[in-house]
């Protein structure tokens, strides 16, 4: 683990993945499962890119929105949608899902440096197949007060 | 009578005693031879002869004699008074024939005088009968020149109406003309209404056709549509699995990344699998897309049939409305070809009536116009009788009677009334003015002295207008040369001149011209009045 979290931004293989317009390459060792039509129930809380939370595997998972997340729009979400469930990094490892619109292909990323911070969650952008995509960086969700640093909910958070 | 025969043979009688005695006395004598006896004897039966002649001869033939004398000049007095009497006669002088100086015996004067109250009587008789009989003839000819003027009008107006007539015949006929073309265009147009009708209900069988048609068409494209539908549903589910498998092979190929080197050949697997999905997925697409167009397509066929089902509905019931009112045109046009066929008799009897009454407007025409001719004709008779009472009055007023309405009378006493201011022209000039207050019909008099020359005139303002007047008449002027001058000169007598046209007014008139004397009998000057026959009738 110690391993994969030194490559963790020259990671080779990635899930692609379409949310709106935009496009974003997840880590494919940190992605559990890829579940359509998940079902996502609405989350009492009140904690900025939560879509729902879902039933994974008999226990329950938080699944935000990568596009809130990523960009802070806050778009009308279905009940029903594409969630990427992704491990998090840390002793104990923690399930998290991103719901996305779509799914696309796995592809290898070429050896180029996204010239980002590592405490922020997206970089890029790469050109994958003539496609602008936004590398996301996982581990930066699973530090505590990791959602602060999201451009999304800061961008949310200035809105308000 | 008897006492003129004895004077005739008293003087023979009283010889023949003388001679029988004296020779009865000379035998006696001789025979007793006494002569002194006979000689006494004889003297005195002379002397007595000589007494008896004186007595019973010689002074009743003194006396006779006396009586012849003074009875010639009583002839000779009294045939210079008939000869005035006469004269006056000749001249028409009734007031001067009857003027009581005159020296006539008494009979004759009691003739003279019954002859002059007889003619005078006669002559006014004349007068007044010339003035109704003018006045009448000016009635008549007005009455006949209004009826006339009427006649032309009604000639006038009957041929208006006779053209009228004529455009009303002529109309007839166009109507009667239209009307039967109507009639047949009318019964044409039946025919024809009968086949469109005919053709309308076959329209409509057709539509009620292609109605049906168009509801199986309907129908079918409906069960298309739920074909469609099932296919899409298909094609969902295809998707469906397609996505699934998608999302399968994305976990697997993320297991196999997992994997490691030993998942390189499950995550190609993966890997084509998800090709293959995507290109389910890919295909799908495609058939929906074509689907799409053909539910499209199928759905505009299905809104395309039913409007065009309404729309055939719509046809079909205009169809049916068109064939009922074709019908119901094809029985008016029935009834409007009865209709124009009766108004084409009814305008041909118009038009025979409109030629009869034509006829007999012309007939009445014919009339008016020889009644308009007759009238002017009869116009013409009652001008011509006005100028024969014209002529009338003037011969009667060729008279001059003691009468009021002779011009000659009237003229004669502005004369006499000139006589004794002749030589003030101011009183002259006066009187003639005055003279139109009471003759308001002259329109001039005018005095001029023996040698002709104007010494005095006036003119009546109210018949001769100012401008007329200027230079018709000036003082001094000489009239030597006009007739009415002449016959005053020469006869010393009035007289009135035949009719003509006034230079002052334009209008008929005449002149009446009496002398004006000296108390000795001498003309010193001449009068003269220019009547306006017009305003003289009307008095």
């Amino acid at each position: 683990m110690a391993e994969r979290s030194k490559h963790q931004y020259r990671t080779e293989k990635t899930l692609v993945v379409r949310c709106a317009s935009g496009f974003y390459l997840l880590d494919v060792a940190r992605v559990r499962r890829v579940v359509d039509h998940m079902t996502l129930h609405p989350s009492p809380f009140s904690v900025r890119g939560l879509a729902g939370l879902a039933r994974f595997g008999g226990e329950p998972l938080a699944v935000f929105s990568l596009e809130a997340l990523a960009v802070g729009e806050a778009r009308f979400r279905d009940a029903a949608m594409t969630v990427v469930v992704i491990e998090l990094g840390g002793d104990s490892p923690q399930r998290l899902g991103l719901a996305v619109d779509e799914a696309l292909e796995i592809v290898s990323l070429p050896e180029t440096d996204p010239g980002m911070a590592q405490d922020s969650l997206v970089s890029g952008p790469l050109n994958i197949d003539g496609r602008q995509a936004w590398l996301v960086n996982i581990d930066v969700l699973g530090v505590q007060g990791s959602l602060d640093r999201c451009p999304g909910v800061n961008q949310a958070k200035e809105n308000n | 009578m008897n006492r003129k025969r004895y004077r005739t043979w008293l003087g023979p009688v009283i010889l023949v005693m003388a001679i029988l005695p004296a020779g009865a006395l000379f035998e006696l004598a001789i025979g007793a031879g006494q002569w002194t006896w006979l000689v006494r004897g004889y003297m005195v039966f002379a002397v007595l002869l000589l007494v008896v002649y004186v007595v019973l001869v010689f002074l009743p033939g003194q006396r006779v004699r006396k009586r012849l004398a003074t009875l010639q000049s009583d002839g000779e007095v009294h045939q210079a008074g008939l000869i005035h009497v006469l004269e006056n006669f000749r001249h028409g002088d009734m007031v001067a024939a009857s003027m009581p100086g005159l020296e006539l015996p008494p009979g004759i004067r009691g003739s003279v005088e019954t002859a002059i109250n007889a003619l005078s009587g006669l002559v006014q008789q004349i007068q007044s009968v010339s003035v109704e009989v003018a006045g009448t003839a000016n009635s008549v000819r007005a009455t006949s020149a209004q009826l006339a003027s009427g006649s032309s009008e009604q000639a006038a107006s009957v041929i208006e109406i006779t053209a009228t007539m004529e455009e009303l015949a002529r109309t007839a006929a166009q109507i009667a003309y239209n009307a039967s073309s109507q009639a047949e265009m009318a019964s044409q147009s039946e025919v024809a209404g009968r086949d469109g009708a005919a053709a309308i209900e076959g329209a409509v069988a057709g539509i009620e056709s292609v109605r049906e048609r168009m509801g199986i068409i309907e129908s079918r494209a409906e069960t298309l549509g739920a074909r469609s539908r099932e296919i899409y549903q298909i094609l969902d589910l295809i998707t469906d699995i397609a996505q699934e498998t998608h999302i399968l092979s994305l976990n697997a190929a993320i297991e196999a990344s997992t994997a490691g080197e030993h998942g390189e050949r499950f995550s190609v697997v993966a890997r084509e699998v998800r090709r293959l999905a995507e290109r389910s997925r890919e295909s799908v697409e495609s058939v929906r897309t074509l689907l799409h167009e053909f539910t499209s397509a199928i759905n505009a066929v299905v809104i395309s049939t039913e409007e065009g089902s309404k729309q055939t509905d719509v046809v079909a019931d205009q169809s049916r409305a068109t064939a009922a009112a074709i019908d119901q045109l094809s029985a008016a046009l029935g009834n409007t070809a009865q209709a124009a066929q009766e108004i084409s008799l009814a305008t041909q009897e118009q038009q025979t009536a409109s030629q009869e009454v034509l006829l007999t407007i012309k007939e009445e025409s014919d009339v008016i116009t020889e009644m308009a001719e007759g009238l002017e004709e009869f116009t013409g008779a009652a001008v011509r009788l006005n100028q024969l009472a014209l002529s009338i009055q003037l011969l009667s007023q060729s008279f001059r009677l003691d009468s009021s309405h002779s011009l000659k009378q009237v003229v004669y006493r502005i004369a006499q009334s000139l006589e004794p201011v002749y030589g003030n022209l101011e009183a002259i000039d006066r009187i003639l003015h005055d003279v139109f207050g009471d003759l308001p019909y002259l329109e001039m008099a005018y005095l001029v002295d023996p040698e002709a020359h104007m010494v005095a005139f006036a003119v009546n303002r109210e018949l001769v207008n100012k401008e007329a007047e200027q230079g018709m008449a000036t003082a001094g002027q000489s009239f030597s040369d006009r007739p009415w001058f002449q016959s005053a000169g020469r006869e010393h007598q009035a007289s009135v001149t035949p009719v003509y046209q006034s230079l002052l007014t334009g209008e008929q008139c005449f002149t009446v011209v009496v002398p004006v004397n000296h108390r000795d009998g001498t003309q010193k000057a001449t009068l003269g009045v220019d009547v306006n026959v017009g305003n003289w009738t009307r008095i």
